[in-house]
């Protein structure tokens, strides 16, 4: 199904400090682009150019579905999305979930954790799991997404799986009063690629020297760090399927 | 590209067409042989290029006169062109088309603060001389827009499309922050 007539927009946090915080939203706006599915397609972010406000007045399509590019219904997809792309005279502007809502996320950090086990030869059943993620005292959304990921984890037969947060109690530093008080613990990093927070927050509150995925030892504790969220390849059916169903 | 090829621009970029193809290039290299540059043969390297500025540091204002120089673009198409330009200066083009259909909304500064978090909606009450001198030594130095939200007018050059900034950014913001604090 085509929607020639349809703007998507790729709507990202961005950054005005971290040079790779938009690239994988403006390489997944290539890569759907390329299969001509919508009429135009556009990335816009809070932190940089083109803004929300400026990514409207340049489309030239008279609707737009916007897909957040974010991995909870939190404090952005509900307060600053809702309000930007409220739309104006003449623009029809749809906001859809974000690409966080969807069950492929599970998914992808069921698949990361099993990949891990099996380059550090551990077996679930001894294995702690912690989804780290952001968490704000803003808007509960961000907390309710991270903590439904480790229920669902948990249900895989994993030896425990929580959520620990930046922002919010469990902290991801205070990891240890969290976990299994032995046996390997895998961080799946609950953050959208490119970014400070998976690539260099999260690793360093954990005590770990690199965000690389793979095992590394810690005071004597085996420690598996996963690859964060957000790659070109995993996202763009997951934003195609959010555009089409609004 | 023909060198009696029609020229037109943007910020800091040219580009020549003979109807078929556009070349795209940092207007400093408008005259250098092809062969001397590097050809960028696709948006994502193009994307790449133009993050960093000529030190490798991280450009987060696209409008920043810091554009690197050194290679070409040839696009197929004016749609191929549109997405170029679009990588190089994102939204610069559709804001220049909505202001020729008169459809452009220009944000004034308190207006595009009340939109962000609080520490910069502190700017709205007392905030004017930060604002000021953010507008100086920011956009009116360093980046290459044109501010319509500070009441600035384009001036016209001949080849040149508009390159219009409608609302404070948010390095804007972050300047006229820590100039507030300071």
């Amino acid at each position: 199904m085509q929607f020639k007539d349809t703007a998507l927009i790729l709507a990202g946090h961005g950054s005005t400090k971290n040079a790779d915080s938009s690239r994988f939203t403006r390489e997944t706006a290539h890569r759907i682009r390329e299969k001509g599915i919508f009429g135009e397609v556009r990335s816009a972010f809070w932190k940089e150019e083109p803004s929300f406000h400026e990514v409207l007045c340049g489309l030239e399509l008279k609707r737009a579905v916007v897909v957040p590019w974010f991995l909870a219904n939190g404090y952005f997809t509900t307060k600053i999305l809702a309000k930007e792309f409220a739309g104006r005279p003449g623009l029809e502007c749809r906001v859809t979930e974000p690409i966080g809502s969807r069950p492929e996320i599970f998914h992808l950090m069921k698949a990361r954790a099993k990949k891990l086990c099996q380059m550090g030869e551990h077996l679930p059943q001894e294995t702690s799991i912690l989804v780290a993620s952001h968490g704000t005292p803003l808007h509960p959304g961000s907390r309710k997404a991270a903590e439904g990921l480790a229920e669902q984890l948990l249900r895989e037969g994993y030896r425990s799986a929580r959520s620990v947060f930046l922002e919010e109690e469990p902290r991801i530093s205070e990891w240890r009063g969290v976990v299994a008080k032995e046996g390997p613990v895998i961080v799946l990093p609950h953050f959208l690629a490119g970014g400070l927070h998976g690539s260099e927050d999260v690793p360093g509150l954990v005590g770990l020297a690199s965000a690389e995925e793979g095992w590394s030892e810690l005071n004597g504790r085996k420690i598996g760090y996963g690859e964060p969220l957000g790659k070109p390849e995993e996202m763009e059916e997951i934003v195609i399927h959010l555009a089409r169903s609004i | 590209m023909n060198r009696d090829s029609q020229q037109e621009g943007i910020g800091q970029i040219a580009w020549r067409s003979d109807g078929r193809v556009y070349e795209i290039r940092h207007e400093e290299d408008i005259n250098v042989s092809a062969q001397k540059l590097r050809e960028i043969k696709n948006l994502l390297e193009l994307e790449e290029l133009v993050r960093r500025n000529g030190e490798g540091n991280y450009r987060p204002l696209r409008g920043e006169k810091n554009l690197v120089q050194g290679w070409f673009y040839s696009a197929k198409s004016a749609l191929e062109l549109r997405e170029v330009l679009e990588v190089i200066y994102p939204g610069a083009m559709g804001n220049w088309s909505a202001q020729q259909k008169g459809e452009l909304r220009v944000l004034g500064w308190k207006e595009a603060a009340k939109k962000q978090t609080g520490r910069v909606q502190a700017l709205i009450e007392g905030g004017e001389k930060a604002v000021e001198l953010a507008e100086k030594e920011l956009c009116l130095t360093r980046c290459g827009k044109t501010p319509l939200w500070a009441e600035k007018s384009v001036v016209a050059k001949v080849g040149k499309v508009p390159f219009l900034c409608v609302e404070p950014c948010p390095l804007f913001w972050e300047k006229a922050k820590n100039l507030l604090n300071s």
